[in-house]
């Protein structure tokens, strides 16, 4: 019996530890486990009980509960702008998130674990996310940059001496890198993407019609009707319910694609301002890579209608969405845990 | 493997040539290193880091040993060594404190550029080198035998210089160097394109430009061809479209200096070996002699017969076989060894 139960034990150690890959980002999660493929993909929010402080709702759950909530519930979207702002919510996000499939029995503390990050964070930044690794118990943690796993993710041999650009258009940043021989030579990343988007689109609601909305509205809004084209000829539309700012009470109305597009617009105007500077800083070599191969977008971003067509016009190269632009940050990690971000090693599939 | 091995060396600025004793030309990659910054380790050489010129992030420092036909970077030029050499054919530090090492030079560089040649060799344990100029080398290689009473002249426009040369009786009578040579057409024609069109290219580019669109022909076909760079203004890529007649009007002046040379060599000579040189015509080597239309433009100035060697390329390295043989000696004619 005892010589039994060491069997298992044994088994399990060795069976335990796996290569995980998180792209922690602001608005979305997702978790690669090797062997299990990406077992969570949900907004980053987690609902805890104000007094017992237990975690009520994590994922989907508790992003329906933004807007919603009582007394009794704390809401709390634990990254903000790209980074950690509180710490301890987010350890219990990653470990809610871990078990969220049933039958993934996995040893934390005896994984390797990637986690994501946007271009250009203070050296706290990093080192938050470090900590977050050993606050986990995870002994073996590194840290990439989204724009080179999502380059990975989009279908890019990053590895080679053919230069390319990707633009990662998240939740909390925008980050913008052109990449050669396995690593990142020029990247930027500045803080307006979605959630900045759902501010703009609020506050238009707020100051244009005077009528308050919730994030969620603003962020329903935004991938329903949100759009870049410049010629829209059966402008679409939605409701948006919320509170009147004179009267207090609740009132609904029509916006229409246009409107929208025009509030979108001003963001991206910046996006496209910052691709120019990356250009600027590219060596000349690249350039010439880049004029052939276009530039990649990524990233919740890359779903609004007409953007690679907006950056078209003000840039000039050609831009291509990205297969799978949610998932490709993590799907870019699969690659990475392979060889531990290292350009020398250029990891086959 | 401890048998006596001879080893010749091309250390081109554009390109690395070995040769060794028995196993001919083991080696023909452009000189061009990549090291990561942090560790030192190498990370590429040869034709795999010349991919990487200008395209490198901040991790690798992509390194040219050479420069204008002279070592001047002694640490990455005896790294590119080692590594070939350990790579190739294995031979490590110890296999070669036995070795007999030629290496090739330009014709005119001073004493300390040669003894820094010298001092490479010792560096990587070989003792018994000597220096042998490129142009007897390359005549060798080529072919042609220097070891009778006949003038030869030479030129070898090469990646850094241009040396131009008398041989006679196996010995070089007289010969002068300019540093004006590819990579001097390459800078030319960057600027030229950065001049008239406000657009940055890369080395790789304007490398690219020159072999494809250099053409010395009086008549030349007309070839456009699109290239890529960066603009100045916007800072963004750009196509930028080049035919082959601006190509020449930019690379053209470095030709007629090179004429130049060649004539204030010519001036030089012996009546006697200008005679030879009048009825046997100029022997061309050197990878700039593969731009089309060279033969009829030279030709045409000079008014002697031009040859390009059937071997541009790699006839340093292979004339460095005969050089083994004989120590550069003139009295011993390799040929008939």
């Amino acid at each position: 019996m005892a010589i039994a139960i060491g069997k298992k034990g044994k088994e399990q150690t060795s069976s335990l530890g796996k290569n995980i890959g998180i792209d922690l980002g602001t608005a979305n999660i997702l978790v690669y486990v090797e062997g299990e493929g990406i077992i969570t993909n949900e907004p980053s929010v987690i609902a805890f009980d104000y007094e017992t402080n237990e975690v009520i709702a994590t994922g989907q759950m508790a992003a329906d509960m933004i807007g919603k909530g009582h007394h009794g519930i704390k809401i709390v979207s634990p990254l903000n702008q790209g980074v950690i702002s509180d710490m301890e919510a987010t350890k219990k996000l990653i470990e809610i998130s871990l078990h969220k499939v049933e039958n993934i029995n996995i040893d934390i503390s005896q994984s390797t674990l990637l986690l994501c990050c946007p271009s250009e964070v203070t050296q706290l930044e990093r080192d938050s996310f470090m900590s977050l690794g050993s606050k986990l118990g995870v002994k073996d943690v590194f840290i990439e940059q989204e724009v080179k796993a999502g380059a990975i993710g989009s279908g890019l041999d990053i590895f080679s001496s053919n230069g390319s650009m990707i633009i990662d258009i998240g939740g909390g940043s925008t980050d913008i890198g052109v990449l050669s021989l396995g690593d990142i030579v020029v990247s930027e990343s500045n803080r307006i993407a979605g959630n900045y988007l759902d501010n703009e689109i609020m506050n238009h609601m707020q100051y244009v019609h005077g009528l308050l909305v919730g994030k969620k509205t603003a962020e329903r809004i935004k991938i329903e009707i949100g759009s870049l084209r410049e010629q829209i000829d059966n402008p679409r539309e939605t409701y948006a319910n919320g509170r009147d700012v004179v009267t207090g009470l609740p009132r609904k109305i029509m916006v229409n694609e246009l409107e929208i597009r025009d509030v979108l617009a001003r963001p991206f105007e910046t996006i496209a301002t910052m691709v120019l500077k990356v250009l600027q800083n590219t060596p000349a070599e690249l350039s010439a890579d880049i004029i052939v191969n276009g530039i990649y977008i990524s990233g919740g971003g890359a779903m609004i209608d007409g953007v690679d067509e907006f950056l078209h016009k003000r840039v000039g190269m050609d831009f291509h969405i990205s297969r799978r632009p949610m998932t490709a940050v993590v799907d870019g990690t699969k690659l990475l845990l392979k060889n531990r971000g290292s350009y020398f090693v250029k990891p086959t599939d | 493997m401890n048998e006596k091995l001879g080893l010749g060396i091309d250390l081109g600025t554009a390109n690395l040539l070995v040769f060794l004793e028995r196993k001919g030309i083991i080696f023909n990659e452009p000189s061009v290193i990549a090291f990561d910054r942090e560790s030192g380790r190498i990370v590429a050489a040869g034709e795999d880091a010349h991919k990487m010129l200008g395209k490198v992030h901040s991790k690798i420092a992509v390194v040219k040993p050479l420069r204008n036909g002279v070592i001047s970077d002694m640490r990455a030029a005896k790294a590119l060594l080692t590594y070939v050499l350990g790579k190739v054919e294995n031979l490590t530090e110890k296999n070669l404190s036995k070795t007999t090492c030629v290496i090739c030079c330009p014709s005119e560089v001073t004493k300390i550029e040669r003894d820094v040649m010298i001092d490479l060799a010792a560096k990587m344990n070989i003792m018994d080198v000597f220096i042998e100029e490129e142009i007897k080398s390359g005549a060798l290689g080529a072919g042609v035998d220097i070891f009778k009473s006949k003038g030869i002249l030479v030129v070898d426009i090469g990646g850094g210089t241009t040396d131009v040369g008398v041989l006679s009786f196996g010995d070089i009578v007289l010969s002068r160097t300019i540093r004006k040579a590819g990579s001097f057409m390459d800078d030319e024609i960057s600027k030229y394109v950065k001049k008239t069109q406000s657009v940055e290219i890369g080395e790789l580019t304007s490398e690219r430009i020159k072999i494809e669109l250099g053409d010395l022909h009086d008549h030349a076909k007309v070839v456009t061809n699109k290239y890529a760079g960066r603009d100045m203004v916007k800072g963004i890529p750009k196509w930028v479209t080049l035919t082959t007649s601006e190509i020449s009007s930019v690379i053209t002046p470095v030709f007629d200096e090179i004429i130049k040379l060649i004539s204030a060599v010519l001036k030089d000579t012996p009546p006697e070996l200008s005679a030879d040189i009048y009825q046997h015509g100029i022997l061309l080597t050197g990878g700039c002699s593969l731009i089309r239309g060279i033969e009829q433009y030279i030709e045409k100035r000079i008014q002697v017969p031009v040859k390009v060697v059937h071997n541009p390329l790699t006839c340093v390295a292979e004339g460095t076989k005969y050089l083994l043989k004989n120590r550069g000696d003139y009295l011993v004619n390799p040929l008939q060894l």
